[in-house]
């Protein structure tokens, strides 16, 4: 007999998410419905609104790609109106747009997709030597693996998952499962960068509120 | 702990309280903190990420545990809701609560389903409530409503605060600051006890003075000096924003003090006015955002009422009283609920 199999919340993402998979007794899928969960309605609040206010609501479709919904829901406008804008608000658009580029992907990349293989718990394993030299096998100039540096991710982490109070946000996941294929030395590389990433996210930041005043939610 | 300092002085509190702060941290030993999304963006949780006093990591790692967070944690599915239930169950009466997001409620109630049964995002942030030892409404949604509770509200979103009977600190803004955030975590941390509040309940060290009070334009506005039109001779000179809608002067909080992304910048700095977005019901009561509440030239979700109503009080006259602020809150205040 086929089985439904239900995972929700989703985690890791904006928003709320719902997944439902038919597995058949020989492990193969039958079938699959994804669901979001949540509706606010913002379609239906921007009706009748100036429409210079209708971007700042559409921006809040979205706090983790902030900054995309705005500028499309201005570019709407503008093609409504006919409005043809000049050079410098194209400029400052396009540096807001490659800031949160930039950012979106480092979080994307290490916060929310990372612990999908990167097994946190594999890297306390790791041999420390071995792993700052395999760094240098994935890039010219790596980051936060030198020998010293993966010592103290190391240390972090065990005291972390040691404690008396459990690992907090990396508890009860799969770690240790064979979908994880990343060697220890491997993992810890990830796992130094994702601490790193943390630190580097908040930088990155900063360029677009260099142009836009704050972020999330530049402008206003 | 180079950051007590920094904290210290943002709640105001003397100097020789630095070494306190850094003991409390050390001592509270990871407090167990809650998170729960309800129907919101994630903008909150990204100014949560954004904290650089303590870092984010070091936040995480050493100084609290966040035992549920759906953007951040690894488990998903039913490992996450267990992660739920049992911190509730483990820490009963110690967590702190912290709650993003409107939550729909009445019979739109089922338009925020979380976990495999499909209990309502109300049931699960009610739930939750009960057993904490403090409750943080984190930004505008979770304080008040927010964006969905905007007019029609079509999902009936309410504030936290109106469907517990428990207190409910609220941390406006849209996000709220990286330093509100934590530095309200970290009052508690201190002091073990509420803060002291203002009418909306939010903590007065942070929402006290008004955008305006400290505004680095506040010169030009006393001066009578204003940007008539975005991209004029006086936007290039950095004068007042407030004939281009900045709503600073009606309200409350400390960006421009303590501005954003430690300390880059603020929306005023950057060249456009404040929205309001810490104040309840500002998506509809500061809008038209680019105009100054007398002077609506559109009609909005009000048909002119909210315009209208305040246009007496808030005039181009008025301008050089420094009673503006007060007088326009007041009125603010008694704006009747838009209609559709
Ligand atoms: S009206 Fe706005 S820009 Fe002008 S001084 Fe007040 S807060 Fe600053």
């Amino acid at each position: 007999m086929s089985k439904r199999i239900v995972v929700d919340p989703i985690t890791r993402i904006e928003g709320h998410l719902r997944a439902e998979v038919i597995v058949g007794d020989d492990g193969i899928v039958e079938d699959a419905f994804v669901s979001s969960t949540l509706w606010r309605g913002l379609e239906v609040i921007a009706k009748g609104r100036d429409p210079r206010d209708v971007p700042l609501i559409m921006q809040r479709i979205c706090g983790v790609c902030t900054y995309s919904h705005y500028l499309k829901s201005t570019m709407a406008v503008e093609d409504a109106l006919g409005i043809k804008i000049p050079y410098n608000a194209e400029l400052v658009r396009t540096l807001m747009n490659a800031s949160l580029f930039l950012h979106d992907h480092v979080i994307h990349f290490y916060h929310l997709h990372g612990v999908d293989w990167i097994d946190i718990v594999s890297a306390l394993d790791a041999d420390v030597e071995k792993a700052s030299k395999l760094a240098f096998k994935y890039s010219d100039n790596p980051i936060n693996t030198g020998e010293n540096d993966l010592k103290k991710v190391k240390e972090t982490v065990a005291k972390f998952a040691n404690g008396p109070q459990g690992m907090g946000p990396f508890a009860n996941a799969y770690w240790g499962h064979e979908t994880y294929k990343l060697t220890p030395e491997q993992n810890l590389i990830g796992l130094a960068h994702y601490l790193k990433a943390l630190e580097m996210q908040r930088m990155i930041a900063q360029m677009m509120a260099i142009f836009g005043g704050k972020n999330p939610h530049p402008q206003v | 702990m180079k950051w007590a300092g920094a904290i210290t002085a943002m709640l105001a509190l003397p100097s020789s309280f630095t070494p306190l702060m850094a003991e409390a941290v050390k001592v509270a030993d990871r407090l167990p903190i809650i998170w729960l999304h309800m129907a919101e963006c994630t903008g909150c949780s990204e100014s949560l990420l954004r904290s650089a006093n303590p870092s984010i990591d070091s936040l995480i790692f050493d100084y609290i545990s966040l035992e549920y967070h759906e953007t951040l944690m690894a488990a998903a599915g039913w490992q996450a809701e267990e992660n739920l239930e049992q911190a509730m169950h483990k820490y009963k009466g110690r967590y702190i609560l912290m709650v993003e997001g409107g939550i729909p409620t009445g019979d739109q109630e089922y338009f925020l389903t979380i976990g495999a049964h499909g209990h309502s995002g109300k049931e699960s942030a009610v739930k939750a409530s009960e057993n904490a030892a403090a409750i943080f409404a984190i930004g505008t949604c979770s304080a008040f409503g927010g964006v969905q509770a905007a007019a029609p509200n079509p999902t009936n979103a309410v504030s936290l605060s109106s469907v517990t009977h428990k207190p409910v600190i609220n941390v406006p803004g849209c996000p709220p600051s990286e330093k509100n955030i934590v530095g309200t975590l970290l009052h508690y941390l201190m002091y073990g006890t509420l803060p002291a509040l203002d009418v909306y309940n939010r903590p007065k060290w942070a929402y006290r003075l008004r955008i305006h009070d400290l505004c680095e334009r506040r010169g030009h506005f006393d001066a009578g000096e204003f940007v008539e039109q975005f991209g004029d001779a006086g936007a290039k000179d950095g004068y007042c924003l407030y004939k281009v809608g900045c709503k600073g002067p009606y309200t409350f909080n400390n960006c421009s003090k303590q501005k954003f992304n430690q300390g880059t910048s603020w929306p005023v700095q950057a060249g456009h006015g404040c929205i309001g977005c810490s104040e309840p019901d500002f998506w509809d009561v500061m809008g038209p955002f680019e105009e100054p509440l007398g002077d609506a030239l559109y009609q909005t979700v009000f048909g002119g009422l909210g315009a209208d109503a305040t246009a007496d009080k808030i005039g181009i006259a008025l301008l050089t009283a420094t009673a503006v602020g007060i007088a326009a809150h007041a009125a603010l205040a008694a704006v009747k609920p838009p209609k559709e």
